[in-house]
């Protein structure tokens, strides 16, 4: 168990059965899978049955960049710069499922920056949309009757904004 | 928890997805109308965005019904009430006070605006929520005394923003009150108590002692700086002061300012005290000019000095000249007040050298600028000549981000306004103030843009035509109106409200 210079590897298992190697110490970031290897469960391969390849290979890539340690103050503020880049790149993603993905693995491994990130890049999505944009977005069945439903905006309008 | 499906290429149901995402971001949006749309998405998220909405504001005139707010928001943790505009009759905020003594027990924020608060109310309010408030905000209320406030003082003892602004109808008892405030404060950081004389520099002083590693910002009515020496030697971590100050020069003689000054409200001063702010101008963010008679120099000089400037009021009367040097020097400006009378030459340079603006208020003697299309809130009233159709239809054009938009006696814009309402789509609020519309097309072309409110300054048979058109009007509102009508019986009589086209 001694972890030296040279961070000892993690195997992890998306749900399609892919693997994928990271170095522990970047793995850490996931609070999910550090209490996993604190009760000592990560001798094999760690199952992450919520988690796609496709999503798992995405979280990686963000886990490794903010592992990345600046040398010094002077490296930092470059490396903060470069971080903030990064991330703002990392959500402009093609499929917005992909986002949503990111944002369940995010909250499924509990990774509390890339929960931030991708979160408030769905909120930002949001913004300016009427109602049915939303529950288009979200696929979700409106389940109000008509009454209730007016009854609502009529609150919204009126009394609480 | 334990997942148990893993079989490869599973995908789960897409509603639940969407749900499960939903559900993680509630808590990430912050407008208020985004908040609102989601709240209608489901039955479902009615109720998760309810118990997760933390700050709500409430126009008392229209919504009395206490029982659903404390039904749909019961976590609340700030709460804004806000009376009419313009007082129809003195709304008391009693039921209000009642309400809250027994529910809302995550309250940390109250402010209250345009509402008649008695010292009962404030004294409940102390003794039930006392411990808990961070932050209280009674603003152009009527009807409470120091005896009200002497109940906050004792037993609001962890307040971080204590605000009375323009309560001008504060009845003065004592000053026992702040003296108690300043003994049991420790942690205060903002207090704006601009409405009255603290003549009580000791209490004052007592108080920067007391909340020295707090306080931030302060503005207090009349006083005299020469005695706040003691008190700013305290209060290190100051960056906010405004104060009516009427001290001889004299007197200011080795006065110094805290260091970390970045705002400052200066009120009629003569133009030989600006020595006092020179060490901080470059430093400073906020500014605010009032009343002062200086030459067109003077206010150049001083903006010239302020490379940090994001928000300015000015009361300048250089017009575009002045424009012309806070375009150059004041790059970081984002609000703009500016009351002296400008033209489109003067917008321009502004618009060009101040990129990240996003409100400005400015009288105006003509406009035909592309000086728009950052803006999010834009006031603009007319001093002499007028705002044409063309002006009008610049602002439809370029507007696309104004979310607020106030114009105050323009001439004849009836097809300004078709173009005004076919651009302006973001548009939320729209104050029309001295406009000689005709009724017709505001009624028609207005309500193009979508979920306007609209407040409008024109007769009462205006107005209630307005409303009998309006979508979404609220019953309450009508009997208001009614009861109004009844009142004065005068059909042309003048008012001015908010009315939800």
């Amino acid at each position: 168990m001694s972890s030296s210079s040279s961070s000892k590897m993690i195997e992890l298992r998306s749900s399609d059965g892919e693997t994928f190697h990271v170095e522990e110490t970047v793995v850490l970031q996931s609070e999910t899978i550090k209490q996993m290897i604190d009760d000592d469960c990560a001798n094999a391969a760690i199952p992450l049955p919520n988690v796609t390849s496709m999503t798992l290979a995405k979280v990686i890539e963000y886990i490794k960049k903010h592992a990345e340690k600046p040398k010094d103050d002077d490296d930092k503020k470059v490396a903060e710069e470069d971080l903030k880049k990064f991330d703002a790149e990392f959500v402009k993603v093609d499929q917005e499922s992909m986002l949503f993905d990111l944002v369940r693995a995010a909250n499924y491994l509990n990774i509390k920056s890339l929960l931030d990130l991708t979160c408030q890049a769905v909120a930002d999505s949001i913004k300016d949309l009427s109602v049915e944009e939303v529950r288009k977005k979200f696929n979700i069945q409106n389940d109000f009757t008509p009454e209730e439903e007016a009854k609502v905006r009529k609150e919204n309008a009126w009394a609480f904004d | 928890m334990a997942p148990t499906k893993c079989k490869t290429k599973h995908k789960p149901e897409k509603t639940k997805v969407g749900e499960e995402v939903l559900d993680l971001v509630i808590s990430y949006i912050d407008n208020v109308e985004d908040r609102n749309s989601v709240s209608l998405v489901s039955r479902k998220f009615h109720e998760i965005e309810g118990i997760m909405r933390k700050r709500v504001t409430v126009h008392v005139c229209y919504s009395p019904n206490l029982a659903s707010l404390r039904k749909r928001f019961p976590f609340i943790e700030s709460l804004t009430l806000k009376g009419p505009l313009y007082s129809f009759h003195g709304l008391r905020s009693t039921p209000w006070f009642q309400l809250l003594a027994l529910e809302f027990r995550c309250l940390k924020e109250l402010h209250i605006r345009n509402l008649v608060v008695r010292d009962e109310d404030l004294k409940t309010l102390a003794r039930t929520h006392g411990k808990d408030l961070r932050s209280l905000k009674i603003s152009k209320c009527e009807g409470f005394s120091t005896d009200g406030l002497r109940h906050v003082s004792k037993y609001c003892n962890q307040l971080r923003t204590l605000c009375l602004k323009y309560s001008d109808y504060i009845n003065v008892e004592d000053g026992t009150w702040f003296h108690q405030l300043a003994l049991n404060s420790t942690v205060l950081e903002r207090l704006h108590v601009s409405y009255t004389d603290i003549s009580y520099t000791k209490d004052l002083t007592l108080l920067a002692k007391n909340c020295c590693n707090s306080l931030i910002s302060l503005k207090i009515g009349k006083c005299y700086l020469s005695k706040l020496g003691d008190a700013f030697r305290y209060a290190v971590r100051l960056e906010h002061f405004s104060g009516d100050n009427s001290d001889e020069e004299s007197d200011l003689v080795g006065f110094k300012f805290p260091q970390n000054m970045c705002s400052i409200n200066i009120e009629g001063w003569p133009v030989s005290r600006f020595s006092i702010v020179f060490p901080f101008l470059n430093q400073i963010r906020k500014l605010k000019l009032v009343y002062l008679e200086m030459d067109k120099e003077c206010h150049c000089l001083l903006f010239k000095r302020c490379p940090n400037l994001e928000v300015l009021y000015t009361e300048d009367g250089c017009g575009d000249t002045g424009l012309q040097v806070i375009s150059k020097f004041c790059k970081k400006l984002r609000k703009l007040t500016h009351k002296g009378g400008v033209t489109h030459v003067g917008l321009i340079s502004l618009a060009k050298g101040c990129t990240n603006l996003e409100s400005l208020e400015v009288f105006i003697t003509d406009i035909s600028s592309e000086a728009l299309d950052k803006l999010e809130r834009l006031d603009i009233r007319l001093r002499h000549g007028e705002l044409t159709d063309v002006g009008l239809e610049y602002i439809g054009k370029y507007g696309v981000n104004l979310r607020s938009l106030s114009v105050t006696r323009i001439g004849n814009f009836n097809v300004g306004l078709v173009k005004l309402s076919q651009g302006c789509q973001n548009l939320r609020k729209l104050k029309l103030f001295g406009c000689p519309f005709s009724e017709q097309d505001v009624t028609s072309y207005v309500f193009n843009i979508r979920s306007l409110r609209c407040k409008a300054k024109g007769s009462l048979q205006q107005v209630t035509n307005f409303m009998k058109k309006g979508r979404g009007l609220c019953n309450c509102m009508k009997d208001e109106m009614a009861k109004m009508k009844s009142k004065h019986k005068k059909e042309d009589l003048f008012v001015k409200t908010d009315i939800l086209l």
